[in-house]
C-alpha cells in the first residue's frame, strides 16, 4: 500500500517567502520552527494554494490571495514537488493566471497544462485538473483537506464531525479504486466483457475473444478438411467394411485350409496305409507265385532234362514233305525208269540214208515236175510215175527220220528219268539232314517216328511251361519289387531282369520279397498306421466319412477363394475410386493439435478472466462491507485520539443519531462535540482528535494525505505536548508529518532538532538554490 | 559397422503457439538448428540421414522452410550422405503429394502405401550395402501395410523407416496414425526400424521384444508439455550385434521440467524467481510447479513475466497455498480493505464447492490483495 504523497520542495514566490524549502525524506514528524510572523502558516497554506488554488468568488481566499503577492514583487507562483512511491510530480502554479502544469520527473512528462482556477469548477480545465489531482495526490478539494489532514490553527474551531466527512472518499478509495482499475485492466486482457455491473462492453477485444475468433478460423478450416474427408468416409467405411471381411474370409480360408489340411493328411495316411497293405498283399501273391513257379520248376527238372534241340521245330514238315512228296516222286520216277529200262530196243535206223532218200525223191520230184510241165502225155505220165517213185521215196525217207527221233527221245526220257531220282533223292537227303537218326526216318517208320517227335514235343512243352511260368513270376516279383506302392501293379516300367531266368535268381528273389514284405510291414505300415492314430487324435471330432467330408471342407474352401476375390476386387475398386477423389489441402491432424492447443489457451483465459472477475467482485463486495463500517471506523480512529491525547478523560463519543448528533463523553459525562464546555486545552485536544482521527480515517481508506499541522502544541502542557508528539510520530510512520511550530522549548523538550528554522541561520540553511520559475525540473 | 543418424517429427513450420510470446523465435531457431544437419552429418561420419516423417507441420509449408530443406538436402549431397525419407500424418502424401519430391531433391522418398523394393545404399561399409524399406501410410488406401514388407534375399543390412504410433504412444489407435503392434514391430526381419510420429526419444531397450525399433522423438519440443532432451537418434548398425543407439540434442532449447518447487520460503516474487533461475540451466525453457505456504500472496505471472526476461518462455504452474497462511489471517484481522477482502475471500473458499471453484477464488483473493498492494 502507498504512503501517500510527499512534500518533497517548494519554490516559492509567495507573501514572504522567495526561495525553496526541501522537506526531508523522513519517518518522523517534519519540523518547522519560526517566531511569531516568521511565515510558517504561510508556508503551509502556500502548500494548500499551489495544489488548489484560490477562489476568488470566496472573500477570505480573494483577500488572501490579495494578502500573499511576493513581497518582492514579481510574480506570484510556486513550484511544488511531490514525490510518491513511483513518481515525482511537480505542480508549478501561476496564482494571478491560475496557469498551472503538472509534470512528472525526471522526464518532464506534462500531465496538466492549462488553467487550473477553483472559481470556475464547471470548466473543462478546471474539471480535467482536478482528476489530474485525483490521481496525484488522493484529493481534489481544499476544503475536504482543510477538514482533515490540514490542521491549521486558524480553522481549528471549524472542525466538525458530520456525515459529510464519510463522503470525502465516497466518490472512491483510492487504492480501491486504482486497485479495481487494475483488476479490470487485467480482466480485459483476457475479454471484452463487462467485468460487473455499470461498466460498460468494451470495444477492444480480449485473449478470450481473440482465440474464439482464432478457434472458429480454425474450425472452419477443419471443417474445410472434414467435408473433404467426408467425401471419402463412404469410400473408407466401404474399404474398411472390405479389410474387415477380407480378414474375416481370409481367417475362414485359413480354418477352412487347417481342416482341409488335415483331412486331407488323414485320408493320405490312409490311402498311404491301403497302398501299403496292397503292395504287402500283391509281394505276398507274388511271392507265392514265384515259390509255385519254382516248385514246379524243379518238379519237371527232376523228370529228366529234356535236350530242347533234338528236333528242328520243321521237324513234322519236313516228314510230312518226305511223305507226301518227295518219296512218292522218287518211287514213280524209280518206276518210270524201270519201264523204259524194260521197252524192246529197235534197229537205229541211219539218219544219212533218210536223208539220201529224202534228197532222192527231191530230185526225181523234180524231173517228175520237168516231165509234166514239159512233156506231153507218156513224157508226162513217166512223169506221173517218176513223181509217184519220188513219193514214194519221200515215205521211205520221212519215216527213217521218225524212227530216229522216237529213238532219241527215248535216251533222252532215261537220262532226264535218272537225273529227276537223283535230284529226288538230293533233296530227300536235303530234308533229312539235321534230323535225329535220319537213317530211321523211312516211310515204313514213319509213324513211329512222329509218335517219338510228340513225347518229346510234350516233354519240351512241360519244361517250357514251368519255365515261363518261372519267369513270369520272377518278372513279376522283380516289378513288384521294383515298383511303387501307389503304382498298379503290373505296369512298373522296371524289369531288372529281362532274361537268364533261373531258380538261383527266383530263389534270391523271393528272399528280396520277404525282405521287402518285412520292410513294409515294420518301416511303413506300423509307422503309418501310428500317424493315423495321431491324425485321428489331431482332428479329434473324425467324420465317419473322410472323404465326403473332405470334400465338403474342399467346396467351403473354393467358396470362400470365390468371396475372397470378390471382396478384394471390391476393395480394389474402392481404393480406386478414393484416389480420385480430391485430398484436402491442410493435415487435419495439424489443425486438431493446433485447435487443440488453442482450445487449452482458452480454457486458461477463460480461467484468468474468471479469477479476475471473482478478485473484482470480491475486493468490491469486501469494500462494500468496509465502507459500511466507515463511521464506526471513523469514530473508533477518534476515539483512540481522545483517548490517547485526553489521557483517559475523553471518550468515548456517542453517537445517537448520526455523526452530527455525536456527543463526547468527558469524565462520564456527555458533551455535545459541536460546541463542548471545556477548557480552551481540553478543547484544542478533542478538536485535534477528531482532525487526525478523520486523517487516519482517509489514510485507511487509501487516501494518504501529507499530514499539515500548524502550531499542534499551542495551549498544551508539556506532558500532552510529548503526548502530541508522539501521536505524531506513530502517524509520520506511515505518511509525511509536517509540524510548525513557534515553541523552540517544547522542541527541545522533546529532544527535537528542527528540519526547518525560519528565523535564523536555520532559515539560511534551508533556503535551498533559488530554482527558476518555470516548467523546468527542479534540480 | 554402418552409423546412421536417424531424425523426425521436424515440425519445420509449426505454429508452437504453447511458446507463447516466443513462438516466432522458436520457429526460427528451429529452422536454424535443422540447417545445421550437414554438419552434424559430417562431424557424425554417418553413413545415411533417415526422416521418418513429419517432417513439415503441415502439408503446404511457406516457402522459405521449403527452402531451408531444400537447402539442408543439398547440403547433404555435397558431403555424400544419402538421405532417405517417409512422410508423417501430418505430412502426409495424401495431402500433398510433391512436398518430399519438392523439399527434398536427390533424396529417396517412398512415397506408395505398401512396402516396395527397398532402396539400396552403396555406403561403402564393410557390412555390406544398406537396404532401406519404407512407406507412406495413407489408411484410405490401405490400413494395415505391415505385411506388405518382405526382406529381400540381399546380404547386407536392412533398415525400415515407419512413422506410426505403437500401444502407450499417444497417438495409438488414432485414424491417421499408423498402428505398430509390438509383435507386428518384433516380427519385421529388420535390422533396425526407425520411427517416428512419438515425440519422446525410445531407445530400443524400451520396445520390449521388438528391440530393434526406436523413436527418435521429436527434433525439439513442439510444446511446452514436451519437456526433456530433444533431437536426433545416431544409430550403430553391426551384422549380428546389438543395435547401438544414443540421442544428440538438436541444439534448440529444450523444455526442463523442473517439477515441484516450495517457495514457501521466499518472500517475495524476487526471491521466487531467484529460486528457479538457479535450477534451470540459462539456455533451457523451464516449466515447475510452485507449491509452499508463502507468506505474501504470491503473483506467479510476475515470476513468470521476470524469467522470461532470460529464458524468452516459461511456465509457472501455481500450487502455492497462501490462503492456509498465518500471514492472511494477520491480514483478515485488520480493519482494512485489505482485511475485508482477506475475511470475505477465506469465507468464499470456504464456501467454494468444486476444487476448481475453490482454486479460483484462492487465487482472485490474491489477485484481490495484490491490487491492494498488500506484500
Amino acid at each position: 500500500m502507498s504512503d501517500g504523497p510527499r512534500f518533497e520542495s517548494i519554490r516559492l514566490d509567495y507573501g514572504c517567502h522567495h526561495g525553496t524549502y526541501r522537506f526531508p525524506e523522513k519517518r518522523e514528524p517534519v519540523t518547522i520552527v519560526g517566531a511569531n510572523g516568521s511565515g510558517k502558516s504561510t508556508l503551509v497554506e502556500a502548500l494548500v494554494r499551489t495544489l488548489f488554488g484560490f477562489n476568488r468568488r470566496e472573500p477570505e481566499a480573494r483577500e488572501q490571495q490579495d494578502h500573499r503577492r511576493p513581497w518582492k514583487g514579481g510574480s506570484f507562483r510556486a513550484l511544488l514537488t511531490l514525490r510518491d512511491a513511483a513518481d515525482r510530480i511537480t505542480i508549478e502554479r501561476d496564482f494571478d493566471t491560475h496557469q498551472v502544469v503538472v509534470g512528472r520527473l525526471p522526464k518532464a512528462e506534462e500531465l496538466y497544462g492549462g488553467e487550473a482556477n477553483p472559481a470556475a469548477p464547471a470548466s473543462a480545465d478546471q474539471r480535467r485538473y482536478r482528476e489530474v489531482l485525483q490521481r496525484i495526490f488522493g484529493l481534489d478539494e481544499l476544503a475536504d483537506y482543510v477538514r482533515t489532514a490540514c490542521v491549521q490553527q486558524g480553522h481549528m474551531l471549524e472542525t466538525a464531525l458530520a456525515p459529510d466527512l464519510l463522503a470525502i472518499v465516497a466518490g472512491g478509495h483510492a487504492d480501491v479504486e486504482t486497485a479495481k482499475s487494475e483488476l479490470r485492466e487485467r480482466y480485459h486482457e483476457f475479454t471484452l466483457e463487462s467485468i460487473g455491473r455499470g461498466e460498460r462492453r468494451r470495444r477492444k477485444k480480449g485473449r478470450i475473444e481473440q482465440l474464439d475468433e482464432e478457434l472458429e478460423e480454425l474450425q472452419g478450416r477443419i471443417a474445410r478438411v472434414r467435408r473433404g474427408e467426408a467425401e471419402q468416409r463412404p469410400l473408407q467405411e466401404g474399404a474398411a467394411e472390405a479389410v474387415a471381411r477380407i480378414d474375416e474370409l481370409r481367417r475362414e480360408a485359413r480354418r477352412l485350409e487347417a481342416d482341409h489340411a488335415a483331412l486331407s493328411g488323414f485320408q493320405v495316411l490312409e490311402e498311404r496305409a491301403k497302398g501299403i497293405r496292397d503292395r504287402i498283399q500283391r509281394l505276398e501273391e507274388v511271392g507265392a507265385d514265384l515259390r509255385q513257379a519254382v516248385e514246379r520248376t524243379e518238379a519237371v527238372s527232376r523228370h529228366g532234362a529234356v535236350d530242347r534241340h533234338r528236333y528242328p521245330e520243321d521237324y513234322l514238315e519236313r516228314l510230312a514233305g518226305l511223305e507226301e512228296g518227295l518219296w512218292p516222286r522218287l518211287r514213280a520216277a524209280q518206276a518210270a525208269r524201270a519201264a523204259q529200262a524194260e521197252r524192246p530196243g529197235a534197229a537205229p535206223a541211219s539218219p544219212a540214208r533218210a536223208r539220201a532218200l529224202l534228197a532222192l525223191a527231191g530230185v526225181i520230184g523234180l524231173v517228175a515236175a520237168l516231165l509234166l510241165v514239159l512233156g506231153q502225155g507218156a513224157v508226162r505220165l513217166a512223169g506221173i510215175a517218176v513223181a509217184l517213185a519220188a513219193v514214194a521215196l519221200l515215205v521211205v525217207g520221212r519215216r527213217g527220220l521218225d524212227v530216229q527221233r522216237r529213238r532219241t527221245e527215248a535216251a533222252a526220257a532215261a537220262v532226264a528219268a535218272d537225273s529227276e531220282i537223283q535230284t529226288i533223292e538230293a533233296r530227300i537227303a536235303a530234308k533229312l539232314e539235321g534230323l535225329p537218326d535220319p537213317h530211321r526216318i523211312l516211310p515204313e517208320t514213319l509213324a513211329e517216328r512222329r509218335r517219338e517227335h510228340a513225347e518229346w514235343r510234350s516233354a519240351g512243352d512241360r519244361v517250357t511251361e514251368a519255365t515261363r511260368r518261372l519267369e513270369d513270376s520272377t518278372r513279376r516279383a522283380d516289378r513288384e519289387l521294383g515298383a511303387r506302392e501307389d503304382e498298379v501293379p503290373g505296369t512298373g516300367p522296371i524289369e531288372r531282369r529281362d532274361d537268364a531266368v533261373s531258380l538261383e535268381a527266383a530263389r534270391a528273389l523271393i528272399d528280396e520279397l520277404g525282405l521287402a514284405l518285412s520292410r513294409e510291414r515294420n518301416e511303413r505300415l506300423a509307422p503309418t498306421i501310428l500317424e493315423l492314430k495321431q491324425a485321428t487324435v489331431a482332428i479329434g471330432d473324425l467324420p465317419e466319412n473322410v472323404p465326403e467330408a473332405l470334400r465338403e471342407v474342399g467346396e467351403r474352401l473354393g467358396e470362400n477363394r470365390r468371396e475372397l476375390e470378390a471382396a478384394e476386387e471390391e476393395l480394389r475398386e474402392l481404393q480406386r475410386r478414393l484416389l480420385a477423389v480430391r485430398r484436402p489441402e491442410e493435415s487435419s491432424v495439424a489443425l486438431l493439435a493446433e485447435r487443440g492447443v488453442r482450445e487449452v489457451e482458452l480454457e486458461a483465459a477463460r480461467r484468468e478472466a474468471g479469477v479476475y472477475r471473482r478478485a473484482h467482485a470480491l475486493l468490491e463486495d469486501a469494500y462494500q462491507e468496509f465502507r459500511a463500517t466507515d463511521q464506526d471506523r471513523l469514530v473508533a480512529r477518534i476515539e483512540a485520539h481522545l483517548s490517547t491525547l485526553g489521557d483517559g478523560d475523553m471518550g468515548p463519543l456517542v453517537i445517537p443519531d448520526d455523526l452530527g448528533s455525536a456527543c463526547l463523553m468527558y469524565r462520564g459525562r456527555p458533551l455535545a462535540l459541536a460546541s463542548p464546555p471545556l477548557s480552551y486545552g481540553e478543547l484544542h485536544i478533542a478538536l485535534f482528535a477528531v482532525r487526525l482521527g478523520a486523517a487516519d480515517f482517509l489514510a485507511g481508506m487509501g487516501v494518504n494525505l501529507p499530514l499539515l499541522v500548524d502550531d499542534p502544541f499551542v495551549h498544551l502542557d508539556a506532558e500532552r505536548a510529548g503526548e502530541m508528539w508522539r501521536v505524531l510520530c506513530r502517524i509520520a510512520r506511515d505518511r509525511q508529518v509536517l509540524l510548525t511550530t513557534q515553541d523552540r522549548l517544547v522542541l527541545a523538550h522533546l529532544g527535537v532538532r528542527p528540519d526547518l528554522d525560519l528565523d535564523g541561520p536555520g532559515r539560511e540553511s534551508s533556503l535551498q538554490m533559488e530554482l527558476p520559475v518555470g516548467r523546468s525540473a527542479p534540480g | 559397422m554402418i552409423r546412421l543418424l536417424h531424425i523426425a517429427d521436424v515440425h519445420l513450420g509449426a505454429a508452437y503457439s504453447g511458446f507463447g510470446s516466443i513462438a516466432d523465435e522458436r520457429r526460427r531457431e528451429v529452422v536454424a538448428a535443422f540447417r545445421t544437419l550437414p554438419d552434424a552429418a559430417r562431424e557424425l561420419e554417418v553413413h545415411a540421414v533417415l526422416v521418418c516423417g513429419d517432417l513439415f507441420d503441415g502439408p503446404r509449408p511457406e516457402e522459405r522452410i521449403v527452402a531451408a530443406v531444400r537447402e539442408v538436402a543439398r547440403r547433404l549431397g555435397e558431403v555424400g550422405v544419402p538421405l532417405v525419407a517417409i512422410p508423417g500424418n501430418h505430412d502426409s502424401t495424401a495431402l500433398n503429394a510433391s512436398l518430399y519430391e519438392d523439399a527434398l531433391p536427390g533424396a529417396h522418398v517412398f512415397s506408395e502405401p505398401l512396402f516396395g523394393p527397398p532402396m539400396r545404399l552403396d555406403v561403402g561399409s564393410e557390412c555390406g550395402p544398406l537396404f532401406v524399406y519404407g512407406l507412406a501410410y495413407d489408411r484410405s488406401v490401405e490400413p494395415d501395410p505391415l505385411p506388405s514388407f518382405h526382406r529381400a534375399d540381399d546380404e547386407g543390412l536392412h533398415v525400415v523407416l515407419l512413422h506410426g504410433a505403437v500401444p502407450d504412444a499417444p497417438h495409438w489407435g488414432e485414424p491417421s496414425s499408423l498402428s505398430l503392434p509390438l509383435e507386428q514391430l518384433a516380427a519385421l526381419e529388420a535390422d533396425y526400424v526407425a520411427l517416428g510420429d512419438y515425440h519422446r526419444f525410445r531407445p530400443p531397450g524400451a520396445f520390449g521384444a521388438a528391440d530393434r525399433a526406436c523413436y527418435a522423438g521429436s527434433f525439439a519440443a513442439v510444446d511446452i508439455a514436451e519437456d526433456g532432451p530433444r533431437g536426433y537418434a545416431v544409430v550403430e548398425l553391426e551384422a549380428g550385434a546389438p543395435v547401438q543407439v544414443r540421442h544428440r540434442s538438436s541444439g534448440v532449447r529444450p523444455v526442463i521440467r523442473l517439477g515441484e518447487v516450495d517457495v514457501g520460503a521466499c518472500p517475495d516474487e524476487l526471491a521466487v524467481a531467484e529460486l528457479l533461475r538457479g535450477l534451470a540451466p540459462q539456455e533451457s525453457i523451464p516449466v515447475a510447479t510452485l507449491t509452499g505456504e508463502p507468506a505474501f500472496p504470491l503473483d506467479a505471472e510476475k515470476v513468470q513475466v521476470d524469467l522470461e526476461e532470460r529464458y524468452g518462455c516459461v511456465r509457472l504452474d501455481d500450487a502455492t497455498r497462501f490462503y492456509a497462511s498465518s500471514r492472511l489471517f494477520e491480514i483478515a484481522r485488520e480493519p482494512t480493505v485489505a482485511g475485508h477482502v482477506a475475511k470475505l475471500g477465506l469465507q468464499r473458499i470456504g464456501e467454494a464447492d468444486d476444487p476448481d471453484e475453490r482454486v479460483e477464488e484462492e487465487r482472485a483473493l490474491r489477485a484481490a490483495l495484490r491490487s491492494l498492494g498488500v506484500r
